[in-house]
């Protein structure tokens, strides 16, 4: 399904999804004649994380509350910002390293409050919306990304 | 249930809310990512005592899986699409998720 299929009635466009992202349509999905700055942000899968060389990341969700809560941090970035369309999707499954975790678009009538809408939409989904990470290493062995914690569960790979 | 407040107070030493203590809820527990794999399933099904608290569900699910011991203080429950606190409680069946804090993005 093309992403801007799924543009809801407030104009956002939200979700998780197996199959890769096409930011491009994410960017058409959220363009409007009344908006003068479209600003997206997209994430992709890194080859290092604190030194260590990445393979793949693993990403699982609960599937019903992370598009529930997407849709309300798309909302509530509307209203915030003041933005005419919003975008937030994000990837699941297991990615290689560079292809697209997730894209964050907004667009307003001015750059300003879609520069600010993005971060606030990244930084929120990394605090709220259900979604876990795991990082598979070259080496082989694999670790549950936990932020703010020490704590791994390290286990071996064969 | 909690529709017999009036017998609270007539149970065995007097105890408050023993009645209710005898009527039972099932609670299933979804489990996800590190949570998920700690236990070895996808989701867990507790008789827990109608109107216990999140807190006295995290201490038996420690108790049946002592691997999430280490975990349990940082783990997040939510229903119906929000987060519930410790302070939650239970008074029908209900279906929960269990997770680690968020990872996404």
């Amino acid at each position: 399904m093309g992403i801007a299929e799924f543009l809801g009635k407030e104009g956002t466009v939200t979700g998780v999804q197996e199959a890769p992202i096409d930011v491009l349509s994410v960017l058409e999905a959220v363009r409007d004649p009344s908006a003068g700055a479209v600003v997206i942000f997209v994430g992709t899968v890194r080859d290092l994380s604190e030194g260590r060389a990445v393979s793949s990341l693993e990403f699982e969700a609960a599937p019903e509350m992370a598009r529930h809560q997407l849709d309300l941090l798309a909302l509530q970035a509307k209203e915030r910002f003041q933005l005419v369309r919003c975008g937030l999707v994000h990837r699941l499954g297991r990615l290689e390293v560079g292809e697209v975790i997730v894209v964050a678009a907004a667009s307003a009538p001015h750059r300003r409050a879609a520069f600010d809408a993005v971060e606030w939409l990244i930084d929120q989904l990394k605090r709220v919306v259900p979604i876990w990470k795991k990082e598979h290493y070259q080496e082989g062995s694999a670790r549950w990304v936990d932020p703010g914690c020490e704590m791994a569960s390290e286990e071996p790979k064969g | 249930m909690t529709d017999n407040h009036s017998t609270n107070f007539s149970g065995v030493n007097g105890e408050i809310g023993s009645a209710v203590s005898t009527a039972h809820v099932r609670v299933t527990v979804r489990l996800f990512a590190m949570g998920r794999e700690l236990v070895g399933a996808n989701f867990v099904e507790l008789a827990v005592p109608a109107g216990c608290s999140l807190e006295f569900i995290k201490r038996t699910l420690t108790e049946r899986f002592p691997a999430l011991k280490p975990w349990m203080p940082r783990m997040l429950f939510a229903a119906d699409n929000q987060y519930l606190g410790s302070d939650h409680r239970f008074f029908a069946d209900r279906e929960l998720l269990c997770f680690p804090p968020a990872s996404g993005g």
